[in-house]
């Protein structure tokens, strides 16, 4: 049994909300149960429909773009149930095996990698700009994110189990890593620049304070070496391109 | 943090959902923990879960998923001890925690982290939920030498046994 493309569109649209009714009992379970509920109306009836929404509302909990992977894969494995292929309790153990794992890879990649660099490629637009930069960084942290749940909800559905098979071919690890060094070039280098351009002498006080207290908290949180090579080569170039401007 | 157990046990921790980002983005850096040991039937047995943990780990940190038995025999003295120096022990329940020093594994810190709602459970922070039997094994663990503490991450304030108790009858 295969659920349509409509029910599987409208699914996905509904995983946008999967934080709506967020409560510290069962987490997203409530956002989970109600976004697979359109695939759920054309695989069950009667009785067994709401059992299967019931199935749902146990706890759940992940990263909100990661979540789209499960829950593609969720929908495959609820085609298998209700053809009698696979046994009910699959689908839970499928969601509570891949929850966390999903949640710790799309915090290191989203919340701690991809935003902070987006954020800081958007401040370097700013003197350009002007408050338009705000729509730089909505723009590009926003084609990677949609682009990704797509991604994963689709592959997910498409592949089931194999999702994790997909993920780890992906190459997060390394993105993450990338980014993180990006973010911290970026940071630099905007530290630097308003350093430099700071006119009043408070101004640089304070930004030069503000580097010196990171320098001292960030081996606190065992920030790995290439992040510092990084923040000083963006402090370098951030220094070297006001020297230009000068000459 | 440097309060150790059985030899090289950074840190004993209950947390219902085993490796997620407060274990790996807040923990292991603040332990400087080298390893993870997953003492869990469920997890041990789904090849899934195992493949899926190994995926979110750094490559730096080892990973050894096991079933409770067998993580009690390598972790009680005598036993082969934990994969790496430092390693942070991850358990679903308090009754795993409770199984796991009862059968000799030195424990001088207990953290519990994410416990789920469950009936007849209720609620003593905003990630943990104990029910009335749990609360009193907690005791009898702190009777017997255990800090137990409730602390979802390092720079968090831990919420020692008293204030559970408290929060619990509240």
């Amino acid at each position: 049994m295969k659920v349509s493309r409509l029910a599987l569109a409208r699914v996905f649209f509904r995983s946008l909300f999967l934080q709506a009714a967020w409560n510290p009992r069962g987490m997203q379970n409530v956002g989970f149960a109600d976004a697979i509920s359109p695939a759920l109306d054309e695989l069950y009836q009667g009785p067994a429909r709401a059992a299967a929404s019931t199935r749902h509302l146990e706890f759940f909990n992940c990263h909100p773009y990661f979540a789209a992977a499960i829950l593609g894969g969720a929908v495959r494995l609820e085609e298998r149930v209700a053809t009698g292929e696979a046994a009910m309790d699959s689908v839970s153990a499928f969601k509570r095996a891949l929850g966390p794992p999903f949640a710790a890879l799309g915090d290191g990649f989203f919340w701690l990698a991809l935003r902070p660099a987006a954020a800081l490629a958007a401040a370097l637009t700013a003197p350009l700009l002007g408050p338009g930069c705000v729509l730089v960084f909505l723009g590009l942290y926003n084609s990677v994110h949609l682009a990704a749940r797509l991604w994963l909800f689709s592959t997910g559905y498409q592949r089931g189990e194999g999702i994790v098979d997909s993920v780890g071919r992906a190459h997060l690890a390394s993105g993450t890593g990338l980014l993180k060094v990006c973010g911290a070039v970026l940071a630099g280098a905007i530290a630097a620049r308003t350093a430099l351009f700071a006119g009043a002498p408070l101004q640089m006080l304070l930004t030069g304070s503000t580097i010196v207290v990171a320098a001292v908290f960030l081996p606190r949180l065992k920030t790995i070496w290439a992040v510092y090579i990084a923040l000083g080569l963006g402090l370098a170039l951030g220094g070297g391109v006001f020297q230009l401007a000068q000459a | 943090m440097s309060k150790t157990g059985a030899p090289g046990l950074a840190l004993v921790r209950v947390d219902n959902r085993l490796v997620h980002g407060q274990v790996l983005e807040a923990w292991l850096p603040a332990l400087d923990a080298q390893g993870i040991l997953v003492a869990d039937d469920e997890a041990a047995g789904n090849m899934l879960a195992r493949s899926a943990m190994a995926l979110a780990i750094p490559p730096r940190v080892s990973l050894l998923v096991l079933r409770l038995q067998a993580a009690a025999d390598l972790l009680r003295p005598g036993g082969r001890g934990p994969p790496a120096a430092r390693t942070l022990l991850l358990l679903r329940e308090v009754r795993d925690a409770v199984s796991l020093h009862a059968q000799g594994v030195l424990m001088p810190r207990l953290n519990l982290g994410n416990v789920h709602f469950a009936p007849g459970r209720r609620q003593v922070s905003t990630a943990v939920f104990l029910d009335p039997s749990e609360l009193q094994e907690l005791e009898k663990l702190a009777a017997t030498g255990t800090t137990v503490e409730v602390r979802a991450v390092p720079n968090e304030t831990p919420l020692g046994l008293d204030a559970i108790k408290a929060k619990f009858r509240a």
